[in-house]
Formats: C-alpha cells, structure tokens, sequence
C-alpha cells in the first residue's frame, strides 16, 4: 500500500504544476470582466477542496498492514461466496 | 467595463497602431455547457455505481478496498477537474476578432498550442453563415465561413453565436475599409491576390513602391512646356490616317452583320507604354483615327498609348517608336463598325 500512496503523492505534485500552468493562462490571457478570474476561483476553490478532503481522509484510514486485496478476496464478498 | 482595445493589446500586441476593434466573439455559452455537462455526467456515473455498491453489498467495502477507492476516486476527480480546465481553456481561447483592418482567428489547442491565423480583411473573397440543427437554430449560433483569395486557406469559425449578423458585419467593415483613403485604390491587379469585385482595381502606388507617387505634370502642361505647337489633344490635329483609303467601311448609325465581315486587313491597333517625358515626341508620329487614347499607368513615369494605323506603315513606325523610347509594344487586329 505505500507504494499506491507514492504515486498518490506523485500525481498531486503533477496535477499541482499542471493547475498552476492553466491558471497561468487564464491569468495571462484573461481580461478584466470575463470569466476566466470567476473560472480561476471555482477551479482552485474545488480542486483544493478535493485535495483536502481525500488527504483528511486517508490520514484517518488505517494503513499498517494493508494488502492489496487479492480478486478471489473481492468477488465473494460481491457474491457472498 | 470590458475594453475591447484592451483584449486586442493582450491577445495581439502586433495589431497596427490605428487598427479597432469592431467584433471580439468567443464561442457560443451552449458549447461551455456541453463541456459542463459531460464532465458532470462523467462525475455522476461512478458515484451512482458505488451507492448501489454499498447500497447491496456492503461488505465489500470494508479493509483495504476502500483505502484503494478514496485514493482512486480523488485521483479520478483531480483528472476531471483537470480535464474541465483544459476544456474550458480550449473553448475560452478560441477567439475571432474583427477589427477595421483584418480578421484574427486565434485557435487554443491544450495548454502550450496557441495558432494565431491574420487575414487583411481585403482578401475576403466571400463569406457565409451556416446554422445547422434543432439547437443551433434555437439558439442561434453556428458557423462563418470566409473564402479568401488564391492559395490562403478558408477561415472557418465554429460555434460562432449570431453568424448572420457576424457576416454582415464583416462585409460592412469590408465596403467600409474600401472607403478610405489608404485602400481606396488598394485592390490587387494580380488575379491570385484579387478579391472579388476589386480583383481589377489598381494597387495604390503607395502600396506598390512604399513610397507617396511624384507630383506628376498635366499632359497639356507637358505639350505646352515643351512648345509643340500642333499637338493639342484636341480632334483632328493629329496626324491622322486617310480615311478615304480604307477597304473597310466605317458604319455608324446601323446594325452590323459581323459574320459577313472580315475585319480591316490593312489597319491595326498598337498599344506600347512611354515614358511621360517622350510623350510630345511620340504623339508628333503617331497616326491614328481621331487622335491616339493616352491611359496613365501606375508608374506614374509611363503612359499607356494605343492607336489605330496603316499595316503598312507599321514597320516604319515600330523603328520610329523604339527610338522614341516606346516599349512592351503590342499589336493587334481590328474590326471597325
């Protein structure tokens, strides 16, 4: 499981320079009266808050230990097998 | 207080000095909406899947699986956020501006894939409006299309809200750009670069050499500068041909039946251009019915001249006319009526 939190870490570092980089655009080419600053808000505001909320969430689940569940361990808990 | 000289200055800093901005048209809201709405439905469809999920089968969600799905599902939101971004961008920055000069097709592809396409609104060969479908024509957008002149491509703007009045606006800011002075005489000659009704109006000197034309001398300023006496571009005091000698018939006043006629096998037209200076010279020469038709030419140095004569003078005077300085001479037959 620490591996899956690497490349969880990883992509939000990608998704952060990617963020920065269109809101660079929408900053460079915008213009006072257009909706690239209300575009610019709503985009931070939610992002961000995805951002928090998963990191809250996964800081409270329990990872010493995990395993990555095997398919025999998921379908009979689908199937109640 | 959107200030659309602003938005030009931002966008296309290397706009001319003196150049406004008449239409500055992003893409209809309908296409924003779209976007919106599959992004939503894209959000929407997994979390319907895993409230029936748990809704049924509860157990599955217990252990590491749902460490798996919190970090899947913000990985899963974050992409769409982003894609939401890149699609609003994509949209947002495709923008066509009309100024009273030129079209500005400036197309965004991604982030870091900006095309800026000009067209000098003289090319504009033709323009249409297209709306197609039950929304568009509700909602009236659709899209322009601008034939341009020769090889340059097509502009095609899609989504545009309003096309009629788009196009009706660019053929006004066309007919009034041809209204002043800089383009009054600014059609090309070339038919590669001509542009519809213009396609034969002369290119303005100015335009053509990059520099105002010299202050050029009246043609009866000329003769009379230069003492000649006979030549005044009156009828009749030209050396003219001996009508009486002619095999053709001069007809006037009649219908005329051209398949009975042959055309006047002794008599052709002569076209050359000369140098403004040589004109007296060459006019003292030059035989014709009435009097020769002298046409200015761009180059304001030259005049064009055409005349009818004799074929059997043309030898002579072709040597007669070289001297003089007569150059691109052109002959041709004739058919008097």
């Amino acid at each position: 499981m620490t591996i899956l939190l690497i490349i969880y870490l990883l992509f939000l570092v990608g998704f952060i320079v990617f963020s920065i980089l269109g809101l660079y655009h929408l900053w460079r080419y915008g213009f006072q009266g257009d909706m690239c600053k209300i575009v610019m808000i709503t985009y931070s505001i939610v992002s961000g808050l995805i951002i928090f909320f998963s990191l809250m969430i996964i800081l409270t689940l329990n990872w010493s230990g995990v395993n990555f569940p095997s398919i025999d361990n998921i379908f009979p808990k689908i199937f109640g097998g | 207080m959107i200030d659309l000289q602003e938005r030009l200055e931002k966008i296309y800093p290397n706009h001319e000095p003196d150049e406004k901005v008449i239409l500055f048209i992003r893409k209809h809201w309908f296409l924003f909406f779209v976007v919106f709405l599959i992004i939503f439905g894209i959000i929407l469809l997994p979390a319907i899947v895993v409230v029936v999920l748990i809704r049924f089968s509860p157990q599955l969600f217990t252990g590491s699986i749902v460490n798996i799905i919190v970090i899947l599902s913000s990985i899963y939101l974050l992409f769409l956020c982003a894609a939401f971004l890149i699609g609003f961008i994509n949209l947002y920055f495709d923008v066509m501006i009309l100024t009273n000069k030129r079209i500005i097709d400036i197309n965004q592809k991604g982030l870091f894939n900006r095309v800026i396409d000009e067209l000098d609104l003289l090319h504009v060969e033709d323009v249409a409006s297209r709306v197609r479908g039950m929304i568009g024509t509700f909602l009236d957008f659709g899209i322009v299309e601008i034939q341009t002149a020769g090889t340059e491509r097509n502009f095609i703007f899609n989504g545009i809200p309003n096309p009629r009045k788009v196009c009706r606006q660019i053929l006004t800011q066309y007919k009034e750009l041809l209204r002043t002075d800089e383009f009054m005489a600014a059609g090309k000659i070339n038919g590669a670069e001509g542009l519809g009704h213009n396609r034969l109006r002369p290119i303005s000197h100015e335009k053509m050499h990059g520099r105002p034309p010299k202050p050029r001398p009246a043609i009866d300023n000329l003769i009379d500068q230069e003492n000649f006496k006979n030549l005044k571009l009156q009828s009749g005091e030209f050396p003219q041909i001996d009508q009486a000698n002619y095999e053709g018939e001069l007809v006037e006043g009649q219908a005329v039946d051209l398949t009975k006629s042959n055309g006047n096998q002794d008599q052709v037209l002569i076209k050359f251009n000369i140098q403004r200076e040589n004109l007296a010279e060459v006019l003292k020469i030059l035989p014709s019915l009435k009097s020769p038709t002298i046409n200015d030419l761009i180059d304001r140095n030259y005049v064009a001249i055409e005349s009818v004569i004799k074929k059997s003078e043309l030898d002579q005077l072709l040597s007669q006319l070289k001297a003089k300085g007569a150059v691109d001479i052109i002959q041709s037959g004739i058919r008097i009526l």
